[in-house]
């Protein structure tokens, strides 16, 4: 299997699972198996797939020495954001978990942005100097 | 999984990804750090290769690897690295050059 076909069945894959993960929640609900803030943190399995795709960033092979210092930055970004979000949902109080959750993944976001930049500015400040 | 965690089980190969850590090198700057055989340090890289944790590009006639870590993969890395499971590695040859 090709690369780029193991990616599309891998997302395939996890778009399925969220699908049947919040179908079954709410099954389990209306059999009254579990109560409705358990359905609500199946939100949190958002964050065990941004904590996946943030793993897999840095195997996909680019030419640019500075394009893989930024994924390997936003690789670890979107694990640490990813896997705080999916353990708020878990575990935190509901109010928490929404703030707390989107704040981390926010963070991980800024922190890749702010180094993009700080590679272009480094990049920019070198084709001066030369 | 299983092909990473035999890959990482080698003090050499560990140090051969140390080393692609500061960036790409060419099979044979790699070999000229380390006092095994060339065809040793072939067999090295192809269990690395096979465990997709370097990636093989040809420059002219040398082969250029580059690292390839996922997060998991670079985390159990220094895992190992950070509890000194390293001191059983060979010595790169420039150090024992130095010391003599």
């Amino acid at each position: 299997m090709t690369q780029t076909k193991k990616e599309l069945v891998g997302s395939l894959a996890w778009g399925g699972a969220l699908l049947v993960l919040a179908l079954v929640a709410t099954l389990s609900r209306k059999l009254g198996y579990i109560d409705g803030e358990m359905v609500t943190r199946v939100v949190g399995a958002n964050g065990l797939m941004i904590a996946w795709y943030g793993n897999r960033m840095p195997k996909t092979f680019v030419p640019s020495a500075q394009a893989r210092k930024a994924r390997r930055v936003a690789a670890w970004s979107l694990v640490v954001s990813g896997l705080i979000y999916a353990g708020l949902w878990a575990f935190a109080p509901i109010p928490t978990a929404v703030w707390g959750g989107t704040a981390a993944v926010l963070t991980g976001i800024a922190v890749t942005l702010g180094y993009c930049l700080t590679l272009r500015a480094k990049g920019r400040a070198k084709g001066k100097a030369a | 999984m299983s092909h990473v965690f035999r890959a990482l089980s080698d003090p050499t190969r560990r140090r051969v990804l140390h080393l692609l850590r500061k960036g790409p090198m060419s099979a044979g700057e790699l070999a000229d750090q380390f006092d095994v055989s060339k065809p040793t340090m072939s067999a090295h890289f192809a269990v690395l290769k096979e465990a997709d944790l370097v990636h093989a590009e040809k420059a002219g006639k040398s082969v250029l690897y580059h690292l390839k870590l996922s997060v998991l993969e670079e985390a159990l890395l220094g895992f190992v690295q950070s509890f000194g499971l390293d001191a059983d590695a060979p010595e790169p040859k420039l150090e024992k050059e130095i010391a003599r």
